[in-house]
């Protein structure tokens, strides 16, 4: 007989990793952005820096999807879309509004919490996996809608040119500035990270996912409105998604309808897949083996999205769970994942 | 006027070809309620199969290019239930597994195919040209040819689901799966079938449409919603449904790219999905609800 | 014919049956009493094929059988009648009767066992091109016997056949089996109650729950 003494609930929350308790794991989680931080200091490399601020980036798109689809359970396909919407409101925002990139990347953030609850709400109506149909359908109709914008200056197929620098409190940080692009993105992505995984998924919010996830009708009987959790998983991770966007937008100057390509959904896939989903810091382990392993794989640069292909499905045949199943298998189990 | 009435012949024609693929997506996702996001790239992998037999490697005529991919198809789609899917779904997460294994899958198949064809698009010449002009509307044998050989293919698929055992045995597993067991019937070689059915079906419609949309690597997505947004209009698990659903969809296809260019096809397949989800989930034939 | 050892099934952590054992000799009507949510059905689907078995022996004709595939079973001659009753909902009445016969074996009976089963059900004769969604409780239970019947079995083990039934109807649809009984068919039946059963059955055995803990959930006692 399972002993339900030891069912505590936070114990589910899967964003423990010490299992020692909330101010552990936040010291460990903030040593090791110090530790980060530090590490970009010392490596005096460029692309070394290029790579990270990829990772720090990717990190909040993905501690975003790993909310929405490993939390909450919800098949929500259309996460690039978020991104892209992030990318194109906040450029846009600077370019022609000329309003300062800091203050565009948080307009985009709002625009991006809009378009999460325009995606989420036909979304609320339907069961499992027509979520994940709707939502690709998504994905795939925006890149023609893009280049019909080309007529309201979101740049068609060859993109939006010359997003501004960011500026940072009079200071102007240039895409080739990639020490202070290191420190800024991985502030950014170190506080939004922890925001999901610290904040909203050991909170209430995140209780409510996980009860929406493993026992719908449940949580429904214990009063856990499924639909506003539905719709709030999507608002939130579209917010912090298109704060990614906004940022990379500013980072790389260029906005392309290539962020909703096959390169950029598949390196998200592989990411959620070798990392493990719903099990921080799986997710973002992920981040870190993908964009890395990424890089490696250039000089491959033909077989790269093959390699990426076959990786998501060996991955997922042979590791379900992920690189963080396979470390927890030592662990006892706590909760359903 | 005249032209009103080609397009919605076309509009027709289209039709029937998505029909074919439609149905392929609904046997899998009748018997096994797995969504194969491989559908599309399965689509685009008969395109160039038949490439190969009829253009690339060797010049058959067209015909016994297809004949010659049909088994080559059924294997693949023997192999992917076999290999892929089936390990996965025992699993806790099966639902999110497969859809994930099998988007995995159609990037392998696409930039499979890319790195062995090369990214630019290919085209296999109808096996006929010229037009039949009839009463001032004038329409392309090879577009009639295309609809009857769909029809026919629909058509035999239904007797074979409704006449034979093992047709009998689909759509026993697709109603109830577990009643399906009861009567002796193995569940594990219906998928195989499944799944063997789906992917010639839309692999030949790959190679009918191929004069028509072109083969390249990544066009796969395109009939891959299509496909979707008429299974769900259609209403799961009806071939009828899906016949309904395909010629209303592809006629207004039609009208669509006629009247705001072909740029305009995919946003509108968004909005039919999205009319269709909200207004009636079920779909037109919905037969059986999880 | 049908023997259990020491059956053991877990539902995740949560132990259903427990040291099950129990026996039904050829030609026997053995039935198996208990309330709902003791194990029954469970008992029922672990010998059946339809839920796996975690330890135990089951025989079918000196063959173990425990853990092999509901559709092999039906080969044997084993053949489960759900208490959901599974009808293929969008095909007729007639469809699902001759799809009871799919196995070759049953195939070439296909013909004998359908008359069979529309003179013992003339109700569905009647009815025979109508679509399963729309049958009622009582002709469903019908089909869902008949179904089974057409698979040729040489033990027909049946998952609660009252539930949802109108007492009169539920006494007709047992006297059927009653009469299969008589002529030879084994019969495994799983009920809630003893009432309508008596005078038709060779044995009975209760499932029941035992201490408070759900480790001893099942333990199976005969009684006379």
């Amino acid at each position: 007989m399972t002993d339900r003494t030891k069912y505590t609930p936070t114990s589910t929350i899967s964003s423990v990793f010490t299992g020692k308790g909330f101010l552990r794991d936040s010291l460990l989680f903030w040593a090791a952005v110090a530790g980060l931080a530090a590490l970009g200091g010392l490596v005096g490399d460029s692309y070394f820096r290029h790579v990270f601020i990829l990772v720090f980036i990717w990190c909040i798109v993905i501690a975003s999807w790993d909310l929405i689809l490993g939390y909450a359970g919800i098949f929500n396909y259309a996460q690039l879309v978020f991104f892209a919407v992030g990318a194109y409101s906040a450029a846009m925002l600077s370019i022609y509004a000329e309003i300062t990139p800091l203050l565009s990347i948080a307009c985009a953030g709002v625009i991006g919490a809009v378009v999460g609850a325009l995606v989420g709400l036909p979304s609320l109506r339907l069961k499992g996996e027509y979520v994940a149909l709707f939502t690709f359908a998504v994905h795939l109709a925006l890149p023609p809608i893009i280049q019909q914008g080309k007529a309201i200056g979101m740049g068609g197929k060859t993109g939006l040119l010359g997003v501004p620098w960011l500026n940072l409190f009079g200071f102007q940080v240039s895409t080739i500035d990639k020490l202070t692009w290191f420190w800024v993105s991985l502030a950014f992505g170190s506080v939004c990270v922890y925001l999901i995984y610290f904040l909203v998924l050991r909170g209430r919010m995140g209780l409510a996912f996980i009860a929406m996830r493993d026992a719908g009708t449940f949580a429904q009987a214990i009063g856990v409105n499924e639909s506003k959790y539905k719709l709030l998983a999507f608002v939130v991770s579209a917010v912090f998604t298109a704060i990614a966007g906004g940022i990379y937008a500013h980072y790389t100057s260029v906005v392309t309808p290539k962020i909703l390509g096959t390169e950029f959904f598949l390196m998200a896939m592989v990411m959620l897949a070798v990392g493990g989903m719903g099990r921080f810091p799986g997710a973002i382990l992920g981040v870190f083996i993908v964009v890395i392993g990424n890089e490696l794989l250039r000089s491959f640069d033909d077989y790269r999205l093959l390699f990426l292909g076959i990786a998501v499905v060996v991955v997922v045949i042979f590791f379900p769970a992920g690189l963080i199943g396979v470390l927890d298998r030592r662990k006892p189990r706590l909760g359903k994942r | 006027m005249t032209q009103m009435i080609e397009v919605l012949l076309s509009g027709m024609t289209q039709g029937a070809v998505y029909c074919v693929i439609a149905i392929g997506l609904s046997l899998v996702y009748g018997a096994s309620r797995i969504l194969n996001f491989a559908h599309g790239s399965l689509y685009t992998l008969g395109g160039y199969i038949a490439w190969f037999f009829v253009v690339g490697h060797y010049t058959l005529p067209l015909w016994l290019g297809i004949l010659a991919s049909i088994p080559i198809l059924a294997l693949s789609g023997v192999a992917i239930e076999r290999v892929i899917i089936r390990p996965l779904r025992a699993s806790e997460n099966w639902k999110i597994n497969t859809i994930m294994v099998t988007l995995g899958l159609a990037f392998v198949i696409e930039n499979g195919l890319q790195l062995v064809f090369g990214p630019g698009t290919k085209t296999i010449q109808p096996f006929t040209e010229g037009v039949l002009t009839l009463g001032g509307i004038t329409l392309s044998w090879y577009k009639i040819y295309i609809f009857a050989i769909s029809l026919g293919l629909v058509a035999a698929l239904e007797v074979f689901l409704t006449h034979s055992r093992y047709g009998q045995a689909v759509r026993a597993v697709s109603q109830d799966m577990q009643g399906a067991k009861q009567v002796g019937i193995n569940v594990n070689q219906v998928f195989g079938l499944a799944f063997a059915l789906s992917v010639v079906l839309t692999g030949i419609a790959g190679i009918l449409l191929a004069p028509v949309f072109l083969i390249s690597p990544l066009g796969g997505w395109g009939p891959f919603l299509k496909a979707f947004v008429i299974v769900v209009l259609g209403g799961l698990g009806s071939t009828k449904g899906a016949f309904v659903a395909a010629f209303i969809l592809g006629v207004l296809e039609a009208y669509i790219v006629f009247f705001l260019g072909p740029n305009w096809a995919m946003p509108a397949w968004l909005v039919m999905l999205i009319v269709v989800l909200m207004i009636r989930p079920k779909g037109l034939f919905g037969v059986w609800e999880n | 014919m049908l023997e259990l050892q020491d059956i053991n099934v877990r539902y995740g952590d949560f132990h259903v049956l427990h040291d099950v054992s129990l026996s039904v000799g050829k030609g026997e009507m053995v039935a198996v009493i208990g309330a709902n949510g003791h194990g029954k059905s469970t008992l029922l689907k672990a010998v059946c094929g339809i839920t796996p078995v975690a330890s135990g022996s089951i025989r079918f004709n000196g063959d173990d059988i425990a853990n092999n595939a509901a559709p092999q079973l039906v080969g044997r001659g084993l053949v489960y009648v759900a208490e959901d009753r599974r009808l293929f909902p969008d095909m007729t009445v007639l469809e699902n009767l001759q799809l009871g016969a799919f196995l070759p074996d049953a195939r070439k009976k296909e013909k004998q066992n359908l008359e069979r089963v529309f003179a013992l059900y003339p109700r569905l004769a009647e009815r025979r091109g109508q679509l399963c969604s729309t049958l009622s409780g009582g002709e469903a239970q019908m089909v869902a016997l008949g179904r089974g019947l057409m698979s040729n079995p040489a033990l027909l083990a049946i998952d609660e056949p009252s539930l949802g039934l109108a007492p009169n109807l539920t006494e007709t649809m047992l006297q059927t089996v009653a009469t299969l009984n008589r002529e030879g068919l084994t019969v495994l039946i799983v009920e809630q109650s003893l009432a309508l059963l008596r005078g038709m059955i060779d044995r009975v055995y209760s499932i029941e729950e035992g201490v408070v803990s759900a480790s001893e959930l099942g333990r199976v006692q005969e009684t006379l």
